[in-house]
């Protein structure tokens, strides 16, 4: 018996001493500073820290099974809104400059109710964070892209942010797109040789997504006519083909239960 | 490949919206009339062309597919009769060059788990009608529309062409770009049934993806053909017009009364479009070229066609990963080798 229970004893350690040795990769976070003379940024740096913004996203990367550690920092970014995903070092960038943007943007908008300038805020962090995070979803887990690469980061953060119920859906998928309607500019010519889509296209890209995934929650737009008939009958099979995409080729690295739990938190 | 109805331009109007970008180049020789200039295309995976003279006589015994049929009615070999009078010529051209049987050929290749049709149609929806791949038969439908379209389309860019030899990033002739613009949307009409009938997983917008499977294959042949097909493919791109900039006149006489044609007169509801803008194409096409052979497509980037901040390479990158990935699995590789070789285009089309 004491045998018995000895050895269970060193089965035991040995299991821990194994687990400890390869500790599973994680997601780091870390605020970088605003530069001190910059009252903008230094204000954007502080909606993160004081929001957790962070430490909400790793807590919400959770359920991924990460083959490495994955670092999301924010920063200054030297007047540019995005700095690219560095695949080198695994880390995801959140500019400053481009949350001192969207606040920018949503107070230009003195017409706007408070509630609807919020969710613009609100809505567009969340969909900063989650495309800046596709990036390295994407490298970290080898996952093919058909179309463009910004267009699929977008196109899985609407997909995301349809998957924590419909009050979530509403803010983050309805404040992005009144964000990118707010802020679109006019395009011509060469303009169309970004990489990056047009704010416009963002606009409908989210909401034909927000609708093919729950056209029960988001009829209206349909009915007030934000989103054109000929989009709206696509949008089903849009949401359905992402679906896709994600099932096939990021699913296999999420732990199922734990996705759950992330789905039955309140965020 | 297009949108529901094509607001086709007058040239002249493209022409002038064309400034911008002739701008934007450096003005040195951005035209590539000349042959390849150094750079073989790159090969998917493995799997080399050995180039074939142009025109040679062509070993196709191997090349068929029991997957891909053309679907005939009444013995017209999948050519359908049109309607309309104007389009019997199409017809007849496009009977005359074979192009189902080629097509067909050209696919030898591809284990397709399923059967795909392909036929040629007078389609639905008028003179700007468009071809399409339906998942509902799994059937590739050209439209004699768009062909008799893209033949007056010749005529006008190998005018303005004339006159303006840097109007266009690649030089094409009448014949040379008919054959490509047809190898080029067949090929993007190929790409859904490929997306609908493998079952690839399309993180993107599908028809960009149609247009980068388009380009990817394209760009795998010696570049000579490759030309052919990207430089039809581009100019295609940039002969007709992107979302208006300005809010349009309702009370106008020919402001449309159909809803999908209102949408694509306004400023911002045109961006509702599933396919990028043609703007967009246009550069999109540019940069997988650039990306695939930088040596050959390099006076994209020195003549300014290309914005220099825009990473081709790695968007080239990213297709051959997805590409390799989702659809290589399904190609017979002996096979691949032999279409590879093969001479596709006529001497008067390679020009």
């Amino acid at each position: 018996m004491r045998r018995a229970t000895l050895a269970a004893a060193i089965v035991g350690l040995t299991q821990w001493l194994t687990l400890a040795a390869t500790a599973a990769p994680q997601v780091t976070i870390a605020y970088g500073d605003a530069p001190a003379g910059d009252a903008a940024l230094v204000h954007a740096h502080d909606i993160l820290v004081k929001s957790q913004a962070l430490e909400e996203l790793g807590a919400f990367l959770s359920p991924l099974r990460l083959p490495t550690d994955l670092a999301i920092r924010s920063d200054a970014c030297g007047g540019a809104f995005r700095r690219p995903y560095d695949s080198a070092t695994k880390t995801v960038t959140i500019c400053y400059e481009m949350i001192a943007r969207i606040l920018d943007v949503a107070k230009a908008q003195t017409t706007a109710s408070d509630q609807d300038r919020n969710q613009a805020i609100v809505g567009t962090i969340v969909e900063a964070l989650f495309h800046e995070t596709a990036y390295a979803l994407f490298d970290l887990f080898d996952v093919p892209i058909w179309g463009r690469v910004d267009d699929a980061a977008d196109r899985l953060t609407a997909f995301v942010m349809m998957q924590f119920g419909e009050d979530n859906a509403r803010t983050a998928i309805l404040g992005s797109a009144m964000f990118f309607n707010w802020s679109a500019r006019t395009w011509t010519g060469q303009d169309f040789a970004s990489a990056e889509a047009p704010e416009a296209q963002r606009f409908f890209n989210f909401l034909c997504i927000a609708y093919g995934g729950d056209p029960i929650a988001f009829d209206s737009l349909k009915t007030n006519g934000a989103l054109p008939e000929y989009r709206s009958a696509q949008c089903a099979k849009e949401y359905q083909q992402v679906r896709k995409a994600f099932d096939l080729r990021l699913m296999p690295f999420i732990d199922a239960d734990l996705l759950v739990k992330a789905r039955a938190r309140t965020w | 490949m297009v949108r529901p109805t094509l607001r086709v331009v007058a040239l002249l109007a493209f022409a002038l919206s064309l400034t911008a970008v002739e701008a934007a180049g450096s003005g040195s020789g951005g035209n590539n009339a000349g042959p390849a200039s150094g750079g073989g295309a790159n090969p998917a995976a493995g799997g080399a062309p050995s180039p074939a003279a142009s025109g040679a006589a062509n070993d196709d015994d191997a090349l068929t597919n029991g997957k891909v049929k053309i679907a005939e009615q009444n013995g017209d070999q999948g050519y359908r009769q049109p309607k309309t009078a104007i389009y019997a010529d199409t017809r007849a051209k496009m009977m005359k060059r074979q192009v189902l049987e080629e097509y067909v050929k050209f696919l030898a290749p591809l284990k397709l788990p399923k059967t795909i049709w392909v036929y040629v149609d007078e389609c639905d929806g008028g003179d700007s009608a468009s071809p399409f791949y339906s998942p509902d038969n799994r059937a590739l439908v050209m439209c004699y529309q768009f062909m008799k379209m893209m033949e007056d389309r010749a005529a006008l860019i190998t005018q303005a062409e004339a006159k303006n030899p840097k109007l266009f990033p690649m030089k094409v002739t009448r014949d040379g770009f008919l054959a490509g613009v047809f190898a080029g949307v067949i090929l993007h009409e190929t790409g859904h049934a490929l997306f609908d009938v493998l079952d690839v997983p399309i993180m993107g917008r599908e028809e960009d993806a149609a247009d980068e499977i388009s380009t990817f294959v394209a760009l795998q042949f010696q570049p000579k053909l490759a030309d052919v097909v990207v430089a039809a493919y581009a100019d295609v791109g940039e002969t007709f017009d992107n979302p208006p900039t300005d809010a349009p006149d309702a009370k106008a006489a020919d402001y449309p009364t159909d809803k999908t044609q209102q949408c694509f007169a306004d400023p911002f509801c045109a961006f509702a479009d599933v396919h990028g803008t043609w703007g967009q194409r246009f550069y999109n096409t540019l940069c997988l070229m650039y990306g695939g052979n930088p040596q050959h497509y390099g006076f994209l980037l020195t003549g300014g066609w290309l914005p220099k901040n825009r990473d081709c390479p790695a968007e080239y990158a990213q297709v051959r990963h997805a590409f390799a990935k989702t659809i290589y699995p399904f190609i017979d590789t002996d096979l691949m080798a032999k279409v590879q070789a093969r001479a596709w285009f006529k001497l008067n089309e390679l020009k």
